[in-house]
């Protein structure tokens, strides 16, 4: 796809071409917000929200980076501010400065789908799920989570040692529940 | 150092996660970009109609106003003794002779060159009088109207052509015409001349322009027409379903199993439109016409239950029914089913630009051919497209090509009535550029199918 092309008919106004911007990513940016949220009514709606950011400020965009990567960012701030703006979770995303925590080294093999991981990760506590969902697949540094959040980078590297390991528990069950079923099958 | 496989898998695997968002988010989304473009209708809609409406009336003030310059030439002749002459080739100047005596045939001879006709005179205006048919006129007619050439009152005379006074008509038999003045007029031209009071003195027949050449100039007035609208596969075959949403159906998003199949036909209905036309004689037997009109047309559909709010369970619903709580300012959509009867609902405005053939010869009853193309610009529509992935009906603006090329022939028949022509008959026009944006090879035409009618103050050339 010429992206080049695409953002120049978007910026000119030509509603086919924002279609079709918002048709190639918006599948994988609903994955993104899905993520963040607790459930599918609140990923639309960070993902609305998302890209009416997006064709508001898509002059800004310069292709010095990935279009979709640029689009990415845009979706994982604008699911941040949903959290902090709405009740719901901004309670518990209330970060305690807690006694760091060290990150364990187990790594176990995930054999989960994609569904069912995402799944567990929605059902961390809302702020052990943002910090993981932004150190572990976003890729953010714990320094960069604190400016995000507001939060100090210990509490972030904690926070997220806890999400991992809660996480890693219950992947473990998971993955002995399906090999029990796997073996009870005649 | 902590190796980081376990984030690398799980970044792996999430980056697979994708799901099919609803209708509602893009619905929404686009509003919420294009907003601005569409808050802008109603205010168009509002001056649009007085400004077609004032022009219009422009129009025909003005076009009553001016319809004293038409193409004539009043030739003056008296037999009368007391005739007095229209003449003074050299001064342009009419000057009033002497009789010579009764019976003398006397004529006026001389030539005008953009002169100026003076006299005494009221004018008479308003009453055109065939001096053919004036009672009591001998053969010999008092009054030669010669074509193409011009009289208003009131003016100078602009005229290289000579005036003669070939013809002759004796002061008694103009007595018994009881001429209040002299009203000359070709048939076919409204042409005001000027009053004669008295027969005993001759005096020029009108203070007016004359021109000579006839002019190709651009004369304005109404268009219209009604009729049945459709949209059609090609040009009379119409489709089998309404415009679908086909975008992207291959993609790996659906989640909410394959398309649905939809089989609810289009029915025509009502269309019209109304705006102003100027027409210019390229010769005498083609017309350029171009005009600015707003063309409504719409189509009909069957459709099932109106879906107002967002159902509580949306895991039970198809995809697109779970819209999301600020989505909900997207609804009303609409079922598959035959609960009601949805009309669908086009607004252009439309530039058409046409050629007119005039086919016969016939003054009473012309026929004409008119042919052209127009481009035309969606100002509002409430059209409903069909979701294939949720099977249900919804309103999305930005499935339209808003620009259209359209193409139309007419035949018609002149109509002279009271001073204006009216020329009716049956058009078709078809949109070359289909409705929808991605509707490619099997792309949905508007066309339309009616009465054409066109009017023009005065009587023409």
């Amino acid at each position: 796809m010429d992206y080049h092309q695409l953002v120049k008919d978007c910026l000119r106004g030509d509603s086919a071409a924002q279609r079709q911007l918002y048709e190639h990513f918006a599948g994988n940016m609903l994955g993104v917000c899905y993520r963040y949220t607790k459930s599918m009514v609140d990923a639309e709606d960070v993902l609305q929200e998302g890209f009416i950011m997006v064709f508001k400020n898509l002059h800004q965009f310069n292709f010095t980076g990935e279009l979709g990567g640029w689009v990415r960012r845009i979706m994982v701030n604008t699911a941040i501010n949903y959290l902090k703006k709405h009740s719901r979770y901004q309670t518990e995303l209330l970060f305690t400065e807690g006694v760091l925590h060290p990150v364990s080294d187990d790594d176990p093999e995930v054999s989960l789908s994609t569904k069912e991981l995402a799944d567990l990760i929605r059902q961390l506590p809302p702020g052990y799920q943002t910090i993981f969902n932004l150190h572990a697949v976003e890729g953010y540094s714990h320094v960069e989570i604190g400016k995000i959040l507001g939060i100090n980078e210990g509490t972030s590297r904690s926070q997220y040692a806890r999400a991992r390991s809660l996480l890693i528990s219950w992947i473990k069950k998971m993955s002995a529940v399906t090999k029990n079923e796997t073996y009870a099958r005649p | 150092m902590h190796d980081p496989k376990f984030e690398k898998e799980v970044q792996q695997k999430l980056q697979e996660l994708s799901f099919s968002p609803s209708e509602a988010v893009w619905t929404n989304v686009a509003r919420a970009v294009n907003g601005e473009k569409k808050r802008r209708i109603p205010i168009f809609w509002l001056f649009l109609f007085p400004a077609l409406t004032l022009t219009g009336a422009g129009i025909v003030y003005f076009s009553a106003r001016t319809g004293t310059t038409h193409k004539a030439v009043v030739k003056v002749t008296h037999s009368n003794a007391a005739t007095g002459a229209i003449t003074n080739a050299a001064t342009g100047a009419v000057t009033t002779e002497p009789s010579s005596g009764t019976g003398n045939k006397t004529t006026a001879p001389g030539k005008l060159k953009t002169g100026h006709l003076s006299h005494d005179r009221s004018i008479t205006e308003g009453s055109a009088v065939d001096a053919a048919t004036v009672e009591g006129l001998p053969q010999t007619k008092e009054v030669n109207v010669a074509e193409d050439r011009t009289i208003t009152s009131d003016r100078t005379i602009t005229s290289n052509r000579t005036i003669s006074a070939s013809n002759t008509v004796t002061a008694a038999a103009a007595e018994r015409a009881n001429l209040p003045g002299l009203n000359v007029f070709d048939h076919r031209f409204s042409v005001r001349a000027a009053r004669l009071s008295s027969l005993n003195q001759t005096a020029a027949a009108a203070k007016a322009p004359i021109q000579l050449e006839p002019k190709h100039t651009w004369e304005a007035g109404f268009a219209g027409g009604i009729g049945m609208s459709s949209l059609n596969n090609t040009l009379f075959q119409q489709p089998s379903t309404v415009a679908s949403d086909v975008r992207n159906p291959n993609s790996a998003t659906n989640i909410a199993g394959g398309p649905k199949s939809y089989t609810s036909r289009i029915q025509p209905d009502l269309s019209f439109w109304a705006g102003i036309i100027g027409q210019k004689p390229l010769n005498k037997r083609l017309a350029l016409s171009l005009g600015f009109d707003l063309h409504y047309y719409s189509t009909k559909i069957q459709i099932g239950e109106k879906v107002t709010s967002p159902p509580s369970s949306y895991y039970a619903q198809s995809l697109f029914t779970t819209a999301t709580p600020t989505a909900a300012a997207a609804y009303p959509y609409y079922s598959v089913g035959n609960n009601a009867t949805y009309t669908n609902r086009y607004y252009f405005v439309e530039l058409p630009v046409s050629v007119l053939w005039k086919l016969n010869h016939s003054r009473n009853l012309p026929l004409f051919l008119e042919s052209g193309g127009s481009l035309s610009y969606l100002i509002s529509s409430n059209a409903l497209y069909y979701n294939q992935k949720a099977a249900v009906f919804y309103k999305d603006g930005s499935m339209t090509n808003k620009t259209q090329f359209n193409l139309f022939t007419a035949l018609m028949v002149g109509l002279p009535v009271r001073g204006i022509r009216l020329q009716a008959g049956p058009q078709i026009q078809y949109g070359l550029t289909s409705l929808q944006n991605n509707g490619g090879a099997n792309g949905q035409h508007l066309f339309y199918g009616g009465l054409r009618l066109v009017l023009l103050p005065g009587k023409g050339k």
